[in-house]
């Protein structure tokens, strides 16, 4: 025992002594800071800002090169949530969730304490995966890599099936959005078949609808088309923005507290899983929230729980995401392939002898997460109070800048002018879905896990030879899937108690 | 006002001209304007990094800058439709491979775009790996057929990228040679494929070598044969497919440059020539070396143009034997 902490304090001394040298120091926070503005504004997700920087890498030492690829990225998750929660417009896609209740604690004028909630929280998220990533990262990979299609088809239906009360008040409409959601997610060429669905013969299809321009336009661009409307409705603006109305109250810190462990449990958990990754672990943490609380009602209209959760939940992850990337090789998602490009073509294998091979270039990496989250929250408070002037700027203003931005950022994540255009059409659907009271979170919510969902149930399929029970096999997924049957027989059971005892209810 | 607007006129017509320049200029002029690179796929993988550092070479060495611009989605389609549909003026060129430049280019004779473009050079080729999970009661690619034939090894199930990549295709290739019977998995993409594979969701795959190698090198995956023309230094132990009696089955997946159809050919031989030359250089070799590339730059731009035709009939030839439509076909 004293063995394992004699060398992870010297693995940590050559960490902080790479981390520290005043080239690694500037390349961090040039990333984090990069990240961060990528981040505030729409659409421009982690992955264009990376491929943009990319090139600049291929000169820089490795350490550096990770060093500053990595601040983008979960920079992007700190700045992320700005937008989200001022503008009602996804910074980045994990961010979406934060307009569910960002938004209307906005409107309240509680944004300053909304952004220095998620501020704290995404603090206390990273820092807990960076912790998880230096103590446990082979014990953490070995167990993510028994994970098969069963066992991610059960955690998915799981999170579904915790998530079916996501919406507001009507289960009906809710479960109706999440089909028009799943719908939207299977377009594109079926993986198994390779047979088009739904594509209309258009190449762009091919590879499904973005998810940056279904979130964008469901949140942002309908949130524009609304405030053309009613430009004189909501008055944001006319609370005074004061250093006093950003530090939380007693009852938010105390409202937050667990939301933020659950949050941080969730996303370490689906970042260290290749092909999930922050999004899905937002709207999880977004679900389990709701799930537990005492007050579900409270969710959608402003609760910091709403908020707080699954911003800790994709910081976690996005820590946690370096794991199997790191030690096995394994880029679970887009930004982590460009992480393991940077590495590769420095002449470094990232693999399970990388952290022995390599101790300086990973602990160096794990240090500088550390430097760059403490530089985030440093950069992240003071500039609250200038985030939420952005509230001041008149409409006629501000929601032209804003639709410029949503059009660059889905542009630029596949340099695709028709994504462009399915912004505009999820917009003027989001609009029409405000007028017919329909609630827009589930439909992102199908599109995120619907199509996860078949593919690991037609994967395990058609490995188990079409064997149905072979998902109640395996322990994990045998055991995730007995819990989803549960969750849902006491929803039943609860549905009809309550059924009972008011039979004069309408 | 008139002031500016007279200016404003000035300019976009002076840009106008600049855009026309290269029309009427010859190769020797070429490149007058900043060149664009487009690559089919997303950034990370090996046709982004060499379209990177073949990039980052032409721009020092005829400055003018040259940018790499990323069109993935759709095999291909989208980025060889863009390039095809440029000035042909070679300013726009197109850092392909042989799923979006060959093989698609076999299974969609409809789309006319990824077979208009000019072959300019091949740039590298990525050795492959034959492998297995390490718990296959099979060390070697013979054991491994003999366990399927004897029925010692049962239902046997390999992975690919995609319906219709050159993973599944080379492995279906393999088995229907040997008359074994196997079940294809497909996936979504490189990256699923390896954790499936390591958790025994699948036994075996074809995977790029340096996908692969600190898997082997671990003890998680055997390694069966390699698909290079001859043995890999790393993995010197292991036999080639052609000496196993396998010629003609293995992809080392190719990645080459093409450029808009009609350019001069005055201008597409200046373009070989500067890739040739940037290729040489030492940074260049010592960086795909460390990425387990192989630099295979063609003698000439009609010689690599007969290659590709080669590739394209290949794999014509392979998708039709074994009845595989592609999406959208």
């Amino acid at each position: 025992m004293m063995d394992v902490f004699a060398t992870l304090s010297g693995n940590i001394g050559i960490g902080l002594a790479t981390a520290f040298s005043p080239a690694n120091l500037l390349y961090c926070f040039i990333g984090v800071f990069a990240g961060m503005l990528v981040g505030v504004l729409p659409g421009i997700g982690a992955v264009a800002a990376m491929s943009m920087l990319f090139p600049l890498t291929l000169n820089l030492a490795p350490t550096s090169a990770l060093i500053l690829l990595a601040g983008i990225w979960y920079g992007t998750a700190y700045g992320g949530s700005t937008a989200a929660i001022l503008l009602n417009v996804p910074g980045s896609t994990s961010s979406a969730v934060a307009c569910l209740d960002g938004y209307p604690m906005a409107k309240q004028g509680r944004a300053g304490i909304a952004l220095m909630m998620t501020t704290v929280g995404s603090f206390f998220g990273g820092s807990v995966g960076i912790l998880l990533m230096m103590l446990f990262s082979p014990v953490i990979v070995g167990y993510a890599m028994e994970f098969t299609s069963a066992e991610y088809f059960a955690l998915m239906t799981l999170g579904l099936v915790a998530a079916s009360t996501v919406a507001g008040e009507s289960v009906v409409k809710s479960l109706a959005m999440v089909v028009l959601g799943i719908m939207f997610g299977t377009v594109g060429i079926d993986v198994y078949t390779g047979g088009e669905r739904f594509t209309f013969g258009q190449a762009s299809l091919y590879d499904g609808i973005s998810i940056a321009a279904l979130a964008m336009g469901l949140f942002g661009v309908s949130e524009v088309i609304t405030s053309i409307r009613a430009v004189h409705g909501a008055d944001i603006r006319s609370k005074s923005i004061t250093l006093r109305s950003m530090i939380p109250g007693r009852d938010d810190v105390r409202r937050s507290m667990m939301p933020m462990v659950r949050g941080t449990a969730i996303g370490s958990f689906f970042g260290a899983l290749p092909g999930t990754g922050p999004a899905i672990a937002a709207f999880l943490s977004y679900a389990v929230e709701k799930r537990v609380a005492r007050e579900p009602e409270r969710f959608g209209k402003g609760a910091i729980e709403g908020v707080v959760a699954p911003e800790t939940a994709n910081n976690a992850a996005d820590q946690t995401a370096f794991i199997p990337t790191m030690t096995l090789g394994i880029p679970g998602s887009a930004t982590m392939a460009i992480m393991l490009g940077a590495l590769m073509i420095q002449g470094i294998t990232p693999g399970p002898k990388l952290m022995s091979e390599h101790p300086d270039i990973f602990w160096g990496l794990v240090m500088s997460f550390w430097i760059g989250n403490l530089i985030l929250v440093v950069l992240n408070i003071p500039l609250i109070g200038l985030w939420v002037r952005i509230l001041t700027v008149p409409y006629q203003l501000l929601y032209p800048a804003i639709l410029m931005f949503v059009c660059i950022g889905v542009y630029t994540v596949n340099t695709n002018t028709f994504d462009v255009w399915m912004v505009v059409l999820f917009g003027v659907l989001g609009y029409a879905m405000r007028i017919a009271d329909l609630p827009a979170a589930p439909v992102l919510l199908g599109f995120v896990l619907g199509p996860m969902m078949e593919e690991h149930f037609r994967r395990t399929m058609l490995v188990a030879d079409g064997d149905f029970l072979a998902l109640f096999h395996r322990p994990v997924s045998g055991v995730v899937l007995g819990l989803t049957i549960a969750i849902l027989a006491w929803g039943l059971w609860n549905t009809l108690r309550l059924h009972r005892a008011r039979p004069a209810s309408p | 006002m008139t002031m500016s607007r007279r200016l404003l006129i000035a300019a976009v017509s002076s840009v106008a001209m600049l855009g026309m320049l290269p029309a009427g200029a010859g190769a020797a002029d070429y490149p007058t304007k900043p060149i664009r690179v487009v690559v089919p796929v997303p950034p990370g993988g090996p046709t982004d990094i060499i379209a990177r550092l073949v990039a980052e070479g032409l721009q020092k060495k005829w400055g003018q800058p040259v940018v790499v611009e990323n069109k993935p989605g759709a095999s291909g389609i989208i980025a060889n439709e863009d390039v095809a549909a440029a000035a042909a003026d070679g300013h726009t060129v197109l850092v392909g491979n042989v799923s979006t430049n060959a093989i698609n280019v076999a299974a969609y004779p409809d789309r006319k775009a990824a077979a208009s473009l000019i072959p300019v050079t091949n740039l590298i080729q990525v050795p492959g790996v034959f492998v297995g999970n390490s718990t296959v009661p099979a060390n070697s690619a013979k054991e491994l057929i003999e366990g399927m034939r004897s029925g010692a090894i049962k239902s046997l199930k390999y992975g690919s990228p995609g319906i219709g990549t050159y993973p599944q295709l080379d492995a279906l290739m393999l088995f229907k040679k040997e008359g074994v019977k196997a079940t294809h998995i497909p996936y979504k993409g490189a990256a699923q494929i390896l954790p499936a594979l390591l958790a025994n969701e699948i036994q075996v795959e074809f995977l790029n070598e340096s996908t692969a190698i600190g898997q082997i090198k671990d003890g998680k995956l055997k390694p069966y044969a390699v698909t290079w023309t001859e043995r890999l230094p790393e993995l010197a132990d292991v036999p080639t497919m052609t000496e196993l009696g396998y010629a003609g089955i293995g992809t080392s997946a190719w990645h080459a440059m093409f450029v808009t159809g009609g350019t001069p050919q005055a201008v597409v031989d200046k373009l070989h020539g500067g890739v040739v030359e940037v290729l040489a250089d030492p940074d260049i070799r010592q960086k795909t070396a460390n990425q387990y590339l192989k630099l295979v730059p063609s003698k000439s731009a009609a010689d690599f143009a007969g290659f590709v035709k080669a590739e394209t009939a290949k794999w014509g030839t392979v998708l039709a034997e074994n009845e595989i439509k592609l999406p959208g076909q």
